[in-house]
């Protein structure tokens, strides 16, 4: 399910807010003066760029009727959905179902999905993963648990 | 020290065997992923950025760089093989590389991007070797306000040596500056960006970035998307046997794109490989007697722009270990591992760890012969692996984006930054912000803000430092002219060769 948006107009929005946004927090650090700078000052700096540049794209993406990079809605649902199963599962059910639950998850990006190939690579990939992370590099995950609270 | 003693330190560290193993595994990744399309580099050294931390810092800048450079000989096989380019910077080497494969001289493409890559990648070496002592030498009487402006030009380029919107191109470097200096501002100790939140306190990983912005994406953009490619042509070894007039056709291109390479390397913010490819087809076709045969198998067009991609990328190493600029996105995740080891990069680097910088320039030499030995008897197994299944790919990336962020500080957060992230960046390079100048930001963030800051302490918040010093004022009107030169509509380099 792809949809598009005019790019340069967009672009720029994000940036406006991105820029007001960080100019608001920005302004509640101490900003200080040039020789004595505070830690509000630099960001403050860049909140500014932001906020010019963003106006200077809006302005820009009014005549530019270009549009954006077509984005797909499954693959982004699925994806993201895929690491934050991973990160809520992997010290609750252990790595190896969390990785399951990735693969499959991140697979279903795919329409139709390929059973086959996400079967087998839960097969293969997952002791592979296991061996390099968790035996050979030592990362303090179980293999199986249930911490479910 | 001579030459001839610092190249005994860095063979003495690059022949361990340790460095030799990094450096195997370094190429033949890079090689993998070259040849895979649908995964680049910057993707491949993103996901491998958490491995270098489990190891010592000269193995780790070993393998990280193999990594890049032994792309940069496997993108060309995909480019030539099946019309697709295995990396963004060998997108060139189709233009003639998949006519010649369709006249049945596959073979011959392959041997002589392989030799151009060879000797590309050596004589960048050489400039390496020969150039960096004095460039750290003279860079060593830099002041913080002579950093501050050195940076500025790298990140000046970055924003607006791009192809899209200018403006987008300078909020791309912003957002990156400030992802930056998100966690305890070591000045002050305020907080800054991290919501309260005590897993931020130390900041954003650069693996959480890296991975957001070239896995992430990478993954959105590709999963179910690339499909297999019809492969028709076999390659023998027979087959790669060049002829004496094609090696003839090949020397005089190979230099000139060698040179052509190593000098955009060099050049902090310009964009890399893929830019030195175009600029060095662009010569060799202004150059040709015979130019209506570029784009119809000219071998000035594939041998050219193959031997400028590899210098580019070994030369963009000068900058980057001598001066602590990095060039593009790359050498700005060799900045970061090199941070992350505790070492602050610069020009004292070379006196400091002489073993790091020699041992390093010794193994891109090893690098390469290993890449010259894999290549000519293996080039069959490399071809064949244009024919996995792209439904493999992505959820196993998935699955080292996940595992690779965990293993930086064993912690859950870092995944669910990294999906945020992730999708974050997903939408804004759909709208046209810039991965790159990106990264460029968030890398030298804490280290501009910082040297802003020391150079305006010591000059009682006078401005003026900034112009007042010699070294600090050419950047400076480097940065101003090369606005003025973008704003004044004058198309950019990148565009312009595309054209020709």
């Amino acid at each position: 399910m792809p949809f598009k948006m005019r790019k340069d107009l967009g672009a720029g929005l994000i940036a406006l807010a991105i820029g007001i946004a960080v100019c608001a927090i920005s302004l509640t650090y101490r900003i200080g003066t040039p020789a004595r700078m505070g830690p509000g000052l630099v960001p403050l700096v860049l909140g500014v760029v932001l906020v010019l540049s963003g106006i200077g794209a809006i302005l820009t993406g009014l005549r530019n009727q270009e549009l954006a990079t077509e984005m797909r809605l499954r693959p982004m649902i699925m994806v993201t959905l895929s690491l934050i199963v991973f990160a809520l599962t992997v010290e609750r059910l252990g790595f190896v179902p969390a990785s399951a639950l990735l693969i499959v998850l991140s697979g279903l990006s795919e329409s139709p999905p390929n059973w086959r190939a996400l079967a087998i690579l839960c097969v293969v990939l997952i002791p592979a993963a296991y061996f390099l992370f968790i035996v050979l590099l030592g990362i303090p995950a179980p293999a199986f648990d249930w911490n479910v609270r | 020290m001579t030459v001839v003693d610092n190249l005994m330190v860095g063979l003495e560290t690059a022949l361990t065997f340790q460095n030799l193993i990094y450096c195997l595994i370094g190429v033949t990744v890079g090689m993998v992923v070259g040849v895979l399309p649908g995964i680049g580099h910057l993707t491949a050294i993103s996901l491998l950025l958490p491995l270098t931390f489990y190891a010592p810092v000269t193995a780790g800048l070993v393998m990280l760089a193999g990594i890049y450079y032994g792309a940069q000989y496997g993108g060309s096989i995909a480019s030539i093989m099946i019309n697709m380019p295995g990396t963004a910077s060998s997108a060139v080497i189709c233009l003639d590389g998949y006519p010649m494969t369709r006249q049945g001289k596959a073979g011959t493409a392959l041997i002589i991007t392989t030799i151009a890559s060879f000797v590309g990648s050596c004589i960048a070496i050489l400039l390496l070797i020969m150039l960096s002592p004095p460039l750290a030498r003279a860079a060593l009487s830099f002041h913080s306000a002579d950093y501050f402006s050195m940076m500025a030009l790298g990140l000046v380029a970055a924003g607006t040596l791009i192809q899209g919107s200018k403006f987008i191109g300078a909020a791309s470097v912003a957002v990156g500056l400030l992802l930056g200096i998100v966690g305890t501002d070591v000045s002050s100790g305020t907080m800054r960006f991290t919501f309260g939140a005590p897993q931020l306190f130390d900041g954003i990983s650069i693996v959480v970035i890296a991975m957001a912005f070239f896995g992430v994406t990478e993954v959105m953009t590709s999963i179910g998307r690339v499909r297999d490619h019809a492969l028709n042509a076999k390659v023998t070894l027979r087959s790669m046997m060049p002829s004496r007039k094609d090696l003839a056709e090949s020397r005089f291109p190979i230099l000139r794109g060698s040179a052509v390479g190593s000098a955009v390397g060099i050049l902090p913010g310009a964009g890399g490989g893929s830019m030195a490819a175009f600029m060095a087809y662009a010569v060799e076709k202004r150059l040709s007697r015979t130019p209506e045969k570029f784009g119809n198998g000219a071998i000035a067009g594939i041998s050219a722009p193959e031997a400028a991609n590899n210098a580019a990328a070994q030369s963009a190493f000068i900058p980057t270990l001598t001066l602590g600029i990095p060039g593009d996105a790359i050498m700005a995740l060799i900045l970061g591992a090199l941070l992350v080891h505790g070492i602050t990069p610069g020009p004292q680097v070379i006196a400091d760890s002489p073993e790091l910088f020699w041992g390093l320039a010794v193994s891109f030499l090893v690098g390469n012969f290993i890449l010259l030995i894999l290549n000519i008897p293996l080039m069959g197994v490399w071809v064949r692996l244009l024919r996995i299944p792209p439904t493999y790919l992505f959820p196993a990336i998935t699955l080292f984006i996940a595992v690779g962020v965990y293993s930086v500080a064993n912690i859950s957060f870092d995944v669910f930054l990294v999906a945020g992230l992730g999708l974050i960046a997903y939408i804004m390079v759909a709208f046209g912000f810039e991965p790159a100048p990106l990264l460029l930001g968030y890398v030298l963030g804490p280290l501009i803000e910082e040297n802003f800051r020391r150079a305006l302490l010591i000059s009682r918040g006078d401005f003026m430092i900034f112009v007042e010093r010699p070294i600090s004022a050419i950047f400076l009107v480097l940065s101003v002219l090369l606005v003025i030169w973008v704003v004044m509509g004058s198309r950019t380099p990148k565009t312009e060769t595309k054209e020709t």
